[in-house]
């Protein structure tokens, strides 16, 4: 009994920022699954952005991020480079991240993994169930995925078009402005919460389809 | 971009270098393409260069978007486009950047033999390549080809490979030399 009321506390603690969702028709469930995963890009893409990097105590850096993504089996390629074309990053994500080129603070393996998670995060729709669509409490309509290793992420649309991600437990918020009918937005920042918390304003300079 | 003045200036390392004592300042605009073996295409970037001798340097992006590199009395600092206007950006520090301005800077004095991190060779009349002979630079760059124009004194294209595939070009254009420049120009962004 003791270990059901601890499991119960634990479920309650982890889900005590989480705002509810008032769940929609099972008729319109899929209507609302197919808005949310309209913000993502499908098939082939080569995403060029500028990124601005903010870390804590004010510091920030500008580079330029080249993504190649393929939705139908989940890869990214990624390049970050000085905004003069200096390569300082290369990584392919399969399911397993392998580094191809890395230099200074860019050669770490965590790095590495977090870039690519982050690219997940803000590129590729969520792996896993959806287990709610629906209202908030605020009238946003969204959907509420748990992914295959046992994320929560939230996405949210808002009336005037824009969106947000929202991932809890690492927290991590994607604030997505109004995409186009590719599934592309113009411009993306991502806020990581936590004693390592930054921002990354990711800006579209081109969005090519490599169908 | 503008390295010395006389015809068969790029003949010998001699004549550049006593050409190059004529050119106190250049103004060039740039096109800079970006290719790596992953881009369908690729990423082409636009700017001004401006150089003053001895050690000023602007190296100015207008596009895609806008961002100025300032290098003036041995200090370098870096400005970029955002919400808040144009902001410093502390990451020049850490790039490859802080190494390759001086070398912008030596070869505009025609001093292509003087950094002892490469290794500078003639190649037929008009170009120029240099190698890395530092391991940890050569990690960045393969190595470096200047073509220089028909024009005396006037570099074309530099070429700055990572690797065989991987590559910038710069390719220059309504280069003027000895224009005069103002020290605002070398230390303000805007």
């Amino acid at each position: 009994m003791k270990r059901i009321a601890l499991v119960i506390v634990l479920l309650l603690s982890a889900c005590a920022h989480m705002p509810p969702i008032q769940p929609a028709g099972t008729d319109r469930q899929y209507r609302f699954e197919a808005r949310c995963r309209s913000i993502y890009p499908v098939g082939r893409w080569q995403l060029v952005h500028t990124i601005n990097v903010r870390l804590r105590r004010g510091y920030q850096a500008t580079l330029t991020g080249v993504i190649i993504l393929s939705t139908a089996d989940s890869r990214v390629h990624c390049v970050l480079m000085t905004l003069e074309g200096f390569v300082l990053f290369e990584a392919v994500d399969n399911g397993e991240v392998a580094v191809k080129r890395a230099f200074g603070p860019f050669d770490n393996p965590e790095f590495a993994k977090g870039v690519m998670s982050d690219i997940r995060l803000i590129f590729l729709a969520p792996e896993g169930r959806m287990q709610v669509a629906g209202k908030f409490a605020d009238g946003t309509e969204g959907c509420r995925y748990r992914t295959h290793d046992n994320r929560l992420i939230d996405i949210i649309g808002a009336a005037d078009g824009s969106w947000q991600i929202q991932q809890y437990d690492p927290r991590k918020t994607v604030d997505v402005d109004a995409v186009d009918q590719r599934g592309v937005s113009p411009k993306l920042t991502l806020e990581a919460g936590g004693k390592a918390s930054y921002k990354l304003v990711m800006t579209l300079i081109e969005a090519i389809s490599l169908q | 971009m503008a390295a010395c003045l006389c015809i068969g200036w790029a003949d010998t390392w001699e004549s550049i270098r006593a050409a190059a004592g004529s050119v106190s300042s250049i103004s060039a605009d740039f096109v800079q393409e970006k290719h790596l073996p992953i881009l369908a295409r690729p990423l082409i970037s636009e700017g001004r260069l401006l150089y003053r001798r001895p050690d000023a340097l602007r190296w100015e992006y207008t596009s895609p978007v806008k961002s100025v590199l300032l290098m003036h009395g041995g200090d370098a600092r870096r400005f970029v486009q955002s919400d808040q206007g144009l902001v410093e950006d502390v990451s020049v520090r850490l790039q490859a950047m802080q190494f390759v301005m001086p070398e912008i800077s030596g070869w505009l004095g025609g001093r292509f033999q003087d950094n002892p991190l490469f290794d500078a060779s003639l190649d037929g009349i008009n170009t120029i390549i240099l190698v890395p002979t530092d391991p940890g630079m050569a990690r960045f760059i393969q190595r470096i080809e200047l073509l220089m124009s028909d024009r005396p004194g006037v570099i074309e294209q530099v070429l700055i490979f990572e690797s065989d595939d991987a590559f910038t070009r710069m390719v220059f254009s309504h280069t003027q030399v000895n224009p005069s420049l103002d020290d605002r120009l070398f230390q303000e962004a805007q």
